[in-house]
């Protein structure tokens, strides 16, 4: 009997370390994908911050007063023409861009983009809305099927896809 | 002595024996997985180490706190080259925290593989970041590759080196950081060789963000 006990105390200890092991080790894959995750994520701000605010001002420029000019909410994406991101002229062509990327050594990456109006009250208060006006938001979701929350599960108790989140704020002005 | 006694004590040796071994064996896995973690995880550091401090200085390429000193945000990048790098900035310091005013030199590129041969790693190099005609000083952070493309605002490939750097538009920064050592732990599954643990990060840059507010 208490080398049966001895044998069953022996298994529980075994299952403990290697389930401790393979989470660490999930863990630190995990890590490693949430720092290419950051690069793709930060890639594409960066080319949205190279476009013009607006396709109203990709060869002009816009007074306060004409703030009707600016593209409506609901026609945010890409142009006609605009068939790949090189083609964009705008910050507003990238809401509803999805691109995947496949890294060497590492895993397959989706990143999305979605661009809203921005509403500005002072002090502090900003909202997105549907309104035109002279600031946007640009919101880039990186996520990966690699990327496994194994903390956070679903209703299934299945754990969750995580999903990186990535926000910069473009404000249009003009100098005379 | 009984001779059923002598076969339990035979018996019971044979099984704290194999738990012995099973418990040696345990023990043996799991610091070898500790260990080969944390080298992971120092791997890991070492890239975002040096990510950020390419994002900081890169981010600030055509940077200078006085505007009027840099003419031209497009002449800012003085030479660049697949794994080497060459512009204008102003550093920041403790007294003045948004730069002096005074154009600054930057330089980043990577020695040969031949500086790092104490190493069992035969890729790892030293990078270099030089600030104006300092004295280069490398530091060994792993980085086995440390490439660039340069691009120009139709996302054109330029071919390096750069004839006219006042064309660079965008750039792509790729950084591979592996550990100076082997670990048997780790292996292509492809073609069951054994590894070096290694981390990737490539980022696409603007060059001269203030070149573009329309």
């Amino acid at each position: 009997m208490l080398t049966i006990m001895a044998l069953m105390l022996m298994g529980r200890l075994i299952l403990t370390v290697n389930r401790t092991t393979l989470e660490t080790g999930s863990t630190k894959d995990v890590a490693e994908y949430r720092i290419t995750a950051t690069s793709l994520g930060v890639s594409l701000l960066e080319s949205a911050h190279d476009l013009a605010f607006d396709e109203a001002t990709v060869d002009t420029f816009l007074t306060s007063s004409q703030i009707s000019s600016l593209t409506a909410a609901a026609s945010f994406g890409a142009e006609t023409g605009e068939s790949n991101y090189a083609l964009f002229d705008d910050i507003d062509d990238y809401h509803g861009y999805i691109r995947i990327d496949t890294i060497p050594n590492s895993a397959i990456f989706m990143s999305t983009a979605r661009v809203e109006y921005l509403s500005v009250t002072p002090p502090s208060t900003v909202t997105t809305t549907t309104t035109r006006s002279f600031n946007k938001l640009i919101t880039v979701y990186v996520t990966s099927p690699y990327m496994v929350d194994y903390s956070t599960v679903d209703s299934t108790e299945t754990p969750v896809q995580d999903t990186l989140k990535f926000q910069s704020v473009f404000s249009y002005w003009y100098f005379r | 002595m009984g001779s059923q006694t002598i076969l339990d004590l035979i018996a019971s040796s044979l099984v704290f024996g194999s738990l012995m071994l099973i418990a040696l064996r345990l023990n043996g896995g799991t610091m070898e997985n500790v260990q080969a973690f944390r080298e992971d995880i120092l791997v890991q550091q070492n890239l975002v180490a040096v990510s950020e401090l390419l994002e900081y200085d890169f981010r600030k390429i055509a940077y200078c706190k006085d505007y009027t000193v840099i003419a031209s945000p497009t002449e800012a990048i003085r030479f660049a080259d697949t794994s080497k790098i060459i512009f204008w900035t102003d550093f920041s310091t403790v007294s003045h925290p948004y730069g002096d005013g005074v154009l600054d030199s930057m330089t980043y590129y990577v020695g040969p593989t031949s500086e790092l041969s104490v190493t069992p790693n035969p890729y790892d190099r030293l990078l270099y970041r030089v600030e104006n005609d300092a004295t280069p000083i490398g530091v060994n952070m792993g980085v086995t590759t440390f490439s660039m493309k340069y691009y120009d605002a139709l996302h054109n490939e330029l071919s390096t080196p750069v004839d006219s750097c006042q064309m660079i538009q965008y750039m792509q920064i790729t950084i591979q950081v592996e550990h100076p050592v082997k670990w048997t732990k780790f292996y292509n599954t492809a073609t069951y060789d054994t590894v070096y643990q290694s981390a990737f990060w490539r980022q696409v840059r603007l060059v001269a963000k203030n070149l573009n507010n329309r």
